[in-house]
């Protein structure tokens, strides 16, 4: 009776597949003959009894209507609530209030860039400030040296040109050699560590 | 307990402790929906990206770990000045500059304009948790238990202690069958 009732019972068209009986063959393949006790054999299905089949039945289609209604109510409430929360009155109300603490933060991070940037030219035109500073400097360092440099040079000459009056020539060779021999000098003296001169005290020659 | 040969053995190169699940956990960044992408752009020496190169070594860590649908991408040496560009699913670009600032107020700023606040987290939170019902069973990917034999105090699982004969369906439709004859 029961393989009546499956004939007829509704089968559910959405969700899962339920998982049917394989046929298990067990020893014998499909392809051996069948036994010689069993031919002519003819598989007869079980009695059913009408009352019991009609009673069975119409329960079961009672059964299927009332659980398929309430499935669908229950899928009706479940979509109802992802289209609501999707594009219902207050989803958007709270895309409108997203949208906007949206922009007002983008507004906010553009002031703060803007506020970095007036501190980064800030410190580009004080750094361009200490190196011209730094320039100016290091150039007028450079020209005192040089200045310095010149008149050092310069001393050396006038020393050079006053020394060159005492130098011996030529001309005044003769001349130096009787000053010279004119005036003797004597070297006969020592000098300490300390830096003292030390002359000998000539008692005799 | 791993032993402590075996951590120091894992805990290798500098500050390993960004590695571990605690410290990683501890970031509070989360990006909004809209966020896809993220880019630094950062120079490896200079006074002024300190902040920067420290927000990259310990900071970037914790904000993939709790963003890890969110691609996020490091430049080196490219621009003088470091900033980060945040790529958005409507196509806007969101610029921020991170020239002088320390690694912690690059989170903080990040976490202002593009983060989820507390009180979405907390929502969210719930929400998740409203799904799964601590009652339910079913797969242990889903439910807590799978079967009423593994909570303490009921009837053992009979695949592992059989069930006394007056509890079996056979020794009770043996007792029905007695009786009606």
């Amino acid at each position: 009776m029961l393989r009546a009732l499956s004939r007829l019972g509704t089968r559910p068209t959405c969700g899962p597949p339920a998982p049917t009986l394989l046929p298990a063959r067990g020893r014998k393949t499909r392809h051996d003959p069948v036994a010689k006790s069993k031919v002519g054999r003819v598989a007869t299905p079980p009695p059913v009894d009408p009352a019991e089949f009609y009673v069975v039945t119409e329960r079961y289609r009672q059964y299927r209507q009332i659980v398929g209604a309430l499935r669908l109510q229950f899928v009706n409430e479940v979509r109802s609530k992802v289209r609501e929360s999707r594009v219902g009155v207050l989803a958007e109300r709270k895309a409108q209030e997203d949208a906007n603490e949206h922009r007002e933060l983008m507004a906010w991070n553009r002031a703060e860039n803007q506020r970095l940037h007036q501190l980064r030219i800030a410190r580009l035109q004080q750094e361009a400030r200490e190196q011209e500073q730094r320039q100016a400097e290091e150039q007028a360092r450079r020209a005192r040296e040089a200045e310095a440099w010149v008149q050092l040079k310069e001393q050396e000459v006038l020393q050079l040109q006053e020394d060159s009056k005492n130098f011996i020539t030529r001309e005044n060779l003769e001349a130096k050699v009787e000053e010279a021999l004119d005036s003797p000098k004597s070297y006969n003296w020592a000098i300490t560590k300390e830096g003292l001169v030390v002359k000998p005290q000539h008692k005799g020659s | 307990m791993p032993t402590l040969g075996a951590i120091a053995k894992s805990m290798k190169g500098r500050f390993p402790i960004r590695r571990t699940v605690k410290y990683l956990s501890r970031g509070d960044v989360v990006f909004k929906d809209s966020v896809k992408v993220m880019t630094v752009n950062y120079n490896t020496c200079g006074p002024l990206g300190e902040g920067a190169r420290k927000f990259v070594f310990f900071n970037v860590p914790q904000i993939q770990y709790k963003n890890p649908w969110v691609q996020i991408m490091l430049f080196k040496n490219m621009t003088p000045s470091p900033f980060l560009r945040f790529y958005l699913d409507s196509g806007e670009q969101v610029l921020v500059d991170v020239e002088s600032k320390s690694n912690t107020e690059i989170m903080a700023h990040v976490r202002k304009i593009l983060g989820k606040n507390k009180d979405t987290l907390r929502r969210e939170e719930q929400e998740k948790q409203q799904l799964s019902h601590p009652a339910h069973f079913g797969p242990r990917k889903y439910c807590l238990r799978e079967c009423i034999c593994e909570v303490e105090g009921q009837v053992p699982c009979p695949g592992l202690v059989p069930l006394p004969k007056e509890m079996t369906g056979k020794y009770q439709a043996s007792l029905r069958a007695d009786t009606q004859d």
